[in-house]
């Protein structure tokens, strides 16, 4: 099972506590888990401990999982629920103000081809934009999920997921509109 | 559909996606749109390709060490797992057995049943305390309300409340509290019967072809539902379903063929010390039956302040992801229901006493900050952070509603008047056309 190319393979075999079809699983989508959890708590190592205990927690509750093809959905919003335990414990604020922890001093995928300002420009206004927002935006995307799964993911209403990706789009591009603007 | 729909329509939309005719023409021969669109997809690849520090493998490698063994889990083995499946059968038929002979008359409801009402979520939300999201959904279709301009949007816009009023009607009969079920179901027949039925009378052929059908459809299979669920019910929570059956089915006949009928007074009113729920209901139809821009922005200045109360309610109970929530419906709300039906106001004849009153309302435009920040300063560490992030969230619908000419976020910089000067607001057109979504989303707005 571990040799197919099916996701729904995949769990259905780490379902019955198969490791290496778990590790399929854990190699798709570490990054994506902890790349989102970083623009949720703004904090890399926390965004590492949380991933880990995101898996962790996936496959003592895999068992529970009812339908294969949710799973990503059931991932994300795992995530989402430890963030928002972690954010409980935590002030706001010093996240917030945690600049050191902000990536745009490391050569990142996008160095090359924005300028350090720009790319700080895009990281603080992400950081700006209400978390709610923030959420159900980037998992729209970056992973590029339907409306109806975010909605699944974040346990809202796809016709809020619709609306809180709308305003942070909204919101991203005015106030992005400097770097946005079209280069001729 | 002119520049402010198209960007409107606009931000729902996936780069790359494939878009209908009339956007299209739209694109083709205006440079401005053209250029918005560029924008939102170069917004989104840049977000995506976002630097994030690099990982720690170790965290990764540790993971195997760290997970249990599926045994952790309460399992069984083979024939204990049959010993058990057999013990848990007779107790099952047992108390089935009990409970019918004991209640013969009040069947419990059943789970299938229940189920496809509203289906379950793979993994148990964070909690089923849904009020506060409740309001703070209504509390989002009163902004759409303070900005609609015409019966179409406020249909839409009203749908939407219903919709929400609708889902926790059920999820009150299912699950409980049950008390609470007189309030929505009576919230609800408002929004029905003065709202939707009423400001349907008003809309043009083509749009009653295009809207109503759905809605109609929507009201029926609700009363099914709720009927379903009334037979499967213990008695008292079927006649507390009563009147909201009749609410579906009554709203549908009149959609379907509009008759005359005696407006019914509302039961709740704005006044302090109503259910937050009922003020904003009760604001949100205030909105939609009143003409003058004046009127509707002492109407949004008034819900502005009840939503303030809301958050600081969220925000002493923790619950500073709702705080947030209603702090941009906040600032959307003074952005576009205060500040905008102001400008409209003003454009409008005015004698001296209504320049008055809008030199008075744009004054409370800072007023639930101040509020907001008074309450900071004596708020425990919990409140604090909701107070903060609906602050932050709020901030920037208050400075667009405190500048003049407004051209923000909220609405994209688009023209947001009318030819007669209303305000049309963010959602004066669907954010994209039945089917729009290609990865899969359903239609905006929900029918």
């Amino acid at each position: 099972v571990a040799e197919s190319t099916s996701e729904s393979d995949w769990v259905r075999a780490a379902r019955g506590g198969d490791r290496r079809a778990y590790s399929r699983l854990v190699d798709a989508y570490w990054d994506r888990i902890r790349r989102w959890l970083f623009a949720l708590v703004r904090q890399a190592q926390m965004a590492e401990d949380l991933t880990q205990e995101v898996f962790l927690k996936s496959w003592v509750g895999l068992p529970e999982l009812k339908e294969d093809h949710y799973f990503r959905a059931w991932l994300f919003r795992i995530a989402r629920n430890l963030a928002h335990d972690q954010r409980k414990r935590r002030s706001e604020k010093t996240i917030a103000t945690n600049a050191d922890e902000l990536p745009g001093r490391e050569a990142g995928p996008l160095a090359e081809l924005l300028s350090r300002e720009e790319e700080q420009a895009f990281q603080a206004a992400c950081a700006r934009l209400p978390s709610t927002y923030r959420e159900a935006y980037l998992l729209w995307a970056s992973e590029r999920m339907p409306f109806g799964e975010v909605a699944r993911a974040l346990g809202i209403s796809e016709v809020n997921a619709r609306w809180r990706v709308c305003m942070a789009r909204r919101f991203l591009v005015h106030e992005l509109k400097l770097f946005l603007e079209e280069k001729r | 559909m002119n520049c402010g729909s198209i960007r409107t329509w606009l931000l729902g939309a996936a780069p790359g996606e494939a878009l209908p005719d009339v956007v299209r023409h739209h694109l083709d021969r205006c440079a401005s749109c053209r250029g918005r669109w560029r924008r939102l997809g170069q917004l989104d690849e840049k977000v995506r390709r976002l630097a994030v520090p690099a990982p720690v493998q170790s965290r990764k490698e540790e993971l195997w060490q760290l997970l249990p063994p599926r045994s952790a889990a309460p399992r069984f083995s083979a024939p204990l797992r049959r010993y058990a499946l057999v013990a848990c059968s007779a107790a099952a038929l047992f108390l089935a057995i009990g409970w019918g002979l004991g209640r013969r008359s009040v069947p419990a409801p059943p789970v299938a049943a229940v189920q496809a009402v509203e289906p379950e979520s793979p993994v148990s939300g964070p909690s089923k305390r849904l009020s506060a999201k409740v309001v703070a959904d209504v509390a989002r279709a009163d902004v759409v309300l303070a900005s609609a301009a015409t019966a179409g949007e406020q249909v839409k816009g009203l749908s939407s409340m219903s919709e929400t009023l609708r889902v926790e009607c059920l999820r009150l009969a299912r699950e409980g509290p049950r008390e609470e079920l007189p309030l929505v179901a009576g919230l609800y027949r408002h929004v029905v019967r003065r709202g939707l039925v009423g400001r349907a009378r008003a809309l043009s052929a083509s749009e009653r072809r295009q809207l109503l059908p759905p809605l109609i459809e929507d009201l029926r299979r609700t009363a099914t539902q709720a009927e379903s669920l009334s037979a499967d019910a213990l008695p008292v929570t079927a006649e507390l379903l009563k009147p909201f059956t009749q609410t579906c089915r009554e709203g549908a006949d009149l959609l379907r063929a509009p008759a005359e009928t005696e407006e019914e007074p509302l039961s709740w009113s704005m006044d302090r010390g109503q259910p937050l729920l009922a003020v904003f209901v009760v604001g949100g139809l205030r909105l939609v039956e009143s003409a003058d821009p004046l009127k509707r922005a002492q109407l949004s200045s008034d819900l502005a302040e009840h939503m303030t109360q809301a958050i600081v309610l969220c925000a002493t109970e923790d619950d500073s992801d709702q705080a947030e929530e209603l702090g941009v419906s906040l600032g959307a709300l003074l952005e576009m229901g205060l500040g905008g039906n102001l400008d409209s106001a003003e454009k409008s004849k005015t004698d001296k006493k209504r320049a008055g009153e809008i030199a008075r309302l744009r004054q409370r435009v800072s007023r639930p900050s101040g509020v907001l920040e008074r309450n900071l300063t004596s708020a425990s560490p919990g409140a604090r952070r909701g107070l903060e992030r609906a602050l932050a969230a709020l901030a920037h619908g208050r400075d667009r509603a405190l500048s003049k000419g407004r051209k923000g976020w909220l609405h994209g910089g688009g023209r947001s008047h009318d030819d007669k000067g209303r305000w049309k607001g963010p959602f004066g057109k669907p954010f994209g056309p039945a089917g729009h979504d290609k990865r899969g989303g359903k239609r905006w707005p929900p029918p």
